[in-house]
């Protein structure tokens, strides 16, 4: 299971995205239900857990439907799912792939401008954005970018608290 | 995953502040205003025989003043953004300026009937501006971990900058009265190919993949096709090299001169031919087809590089020296300068937006990067730019001096609309910020 962590380790339990590569571990059902429920249970309730997958799994799906959780899938490649896991307070996620830049980074700036103190905001975007990173440190925000099997990225940004 | 933690990535300290790439991109209209005055001043002399000096000054105009300042303005702005390193010692930036600015001035200078230590003073200015340049640049990009075909592209053509430039420096010895080298027409082959395939090509390429995408929502070409394009890029650019080792010879046909023109094949298609269908196609298939007068350079840029090849091979084979010259003009002034045009209508609003107007979002209502320089301005600085271009050709296959003296002028209402939007551009975002000052 390869899980790529935040470097910063106080950032775990406020860290609302979350990426687990659960290919290696697909054929151990029992171990992969713990791994995945164990970094569900790091994430706030509006945080959002990528998965990446070999194929669709069935069973972990059906458990987390259970469990409240909302799941998106999707086929990329021939042995690649992308599995999106939202929290069971996760707010909408705002799609700005459709924006030519700088759109997108307006839209984040303006958005992050009106965010509660422990709310975070999901955006995705046509490709990871490091322009926006420093005017977002700047603003005294944190964010969290995954990027995506297309090179699209998946943006969370929060207040710092 | 990246997480935002304080102290990670870049902060805006050390992105350049906007002075940076806005001191250089400023100096292209400048450049502009002085490659009309050669055409008006000299007439069709300075588009005639290509060994001709006001010819050399000219293209060096155009090379140095136009594509080399606006490049490594953009180099600057781009390389911790794409890299994901910062450029150190930015300061050292303004230096560069002032001395690219020296050379070239005292480059035309000498050509345009100056002394000889013009030339010498240039040569020093030029070597010491491009080593100020290269080494933070180069280390920026050497030292990054990012090994995408951008970065690469970028690695390559500014490896190639350094080449050109030490070529060009023993070239130009000559002018300043220390001789020629004995293998000066392979030197200013090699050079004029290191210089529009490795580093003004090189630049394009690798440049394109990342803004076409995120300025116009064009699909990115497929990995393997950019590879495939960096691939025959770095082939074409190392076997004219091997010209180097043949001995002179008397015949015309199989002359190292033309054989290193022959070998640059491969980067010449990968840049002129594939490059631009595949970008042409990127653009067509646009998942949103806002009208954005930028694209109009790009298209037209596009298209006149589609042009490039057979007339490379005409000035390489054919004895009219006219087909060296419009292969020259259309490379620098139709391809390579109308796309830089095109990006600095879209770059410049960029940086202004971004510099002096994202701190006010959330504040104030900002306006959009389209509020800051009209599509009526764009169209306008395109069809002067169009109109210099074509009459620059004509002048070309007519030789007429009428006609040069035109072209010019167009040039220098080229220079005159392009530095009015970048002055407009300017004064508007810092009349922006200088109503709601940051506290």
């Amino acid at each position: 299971m390869d899980r790529t962590k935040a470097k910063a380790g106080n950032l775990l339990a406020t860290k609302p995205l979350d990426f687990l590569d659960i290919r290696p571990e697909e054929s151990v059902g029992e171990k992969l239900l713990d791994a995945v429920f164990q970094t569900l249970e790091c994430l706030p309730h509006d945080g959002v857990l990528k998965l990446l997958a070999g194929s669709r799994p069935d069973v972990l799906i059906a458990q987390l439907t259970e469990h409240g959780y909302q799941i998106k899938s999707r086929q990329e490649q021939e042995n690649i799912w992308d599995i999106e896991i939202l929290g069971t307070a996760a707010p909408d996620i705002v799609d700005l792939r459709g924006y030519e830049a700088p759109e997108p980074m307006h839209q984040i700036l303006l958005a992050a401008s009106r965010l509660d103190g422990d709310k975070t905001y999901f955006a995705r975007l046509p490709h990871v954005p490091h322009p926006l990173f420093p005017l977002l440190r700047e603003r005294n925000l944190r964010w969290w970018v995954h990027e995506e099997v297309d090179r699209s990225a998946l943006l969370a940004v929060r207040a710092a608290p | 995953m990246n997480g935002g933690m304080p102290n990670a990535g870049l902060s805006l300290e050390q992105a350049p502040h906007l002075l940076v790439p806005a001191s250089f991109f400023l100096m292209v209209p400048l450049s502009l205003l002085l490659a009309g005055a050669i055409l008006m001043h000299a007439g069709v002399a300075s588009l005639s025989h290509p060994w001709n000096p006001q010819v050399i000054a000219l293209t060096h105009v155009g090379t140095i003043g136009v594509l080399l300042m606006g490049m490594v303005g953009a180099l600057y702005q781009m390389t911790p953004v794409v890299a994901g390193t910062p450029v150190a010692a930015i300061r050292v930036a303004h230096g560069v300026h002032v001395l690219l600015l020296t050379g070239l001035v005292c480059f035309v200078w000498r050509l345009l009937g100056g002394p000889a230590f013009a030339m010498t003073l240039a040569g020093y200015s030029l070597a010491m501006a491009l080593l100020g340049f290269l080494l933070p640049v180069g280390w920026s990009l050497a030292s990054s971990v990012t090994r995408d075909e951008t970065t690469l592209g970028m690695r390559l053509a500014v490896a190639s900058l350094a080449v050109l430039a030490a070529m060009g420096l023993l070239v130009a010895r000559g002018y300043a009265e220390s001789g020629f080298p004995d293998n000066r027409f392979l030197l200013t082959q090699v050079h004029l190919t290191v210089a529009l395939l490795g580093w003004v090509g090189g630049l394009i390429v690798s440049i394109s993949w990342q803004v076409v995408p995120m300025f116009y929502l064009a699909p990115s070409p497929a990995k393997r096709s950019r590879q495939a394009m960096l691939g025959a890029l770095v082939a074409g650019l190392i076997l004219p090299f091997a010209a180097f080792a043949m001995q002179p010879n008397n015949d015309v046909a199989l002359s190292p001169t033309r054989l290193a023109a022959v070998a640059a094949l491969p980067a010449a298609l990968a840049v002129w031919f594939f490059h631009p269908l595949l970008t042409l196609h990127s653009i067509h298939q646009r998942k949103r087809r806002r009208t954005d007068a930028s694209l109009l350079y790009w298209r037209a840029g596009l298209s006149v590089a589609l042009l490039l090849v057979p007339l490379a091979a005409m000035a390489s084979l054919a004895d009219d020296y006219r087909w060296q010259i419009l292969f020259g003009w259309l490379a620098i002034w139709g391809w390579a300068g109308m796309i830089l045009h095109g990006m600095l209508t879209r770059i410049m609003p960029f940086l202004v937006w971004f510099h002096r107007l994202t701190p006010l979002i959330g504040k104030m209502r900002v306006p959009s990067i389209r509020g800051l320089l009209s599509q009526g301005r764009i169209k306008t600085g395109f069809a002067i730019h169009l109109a210099s271009l074509v009459l620059g050709a004509a002048t070309i296959v007519t030789q007429s001096d009428i006609l040069a003296r035109l072209t010019g002028l167009a040039i220098t209402a080229t220079g005159f609309s392009l530095g009015s939007s970048l002055v407009h551009v300017l004064h508007l975002g810092q009349r922006h910020l200088l109503q709601h000052p940051i506290k």
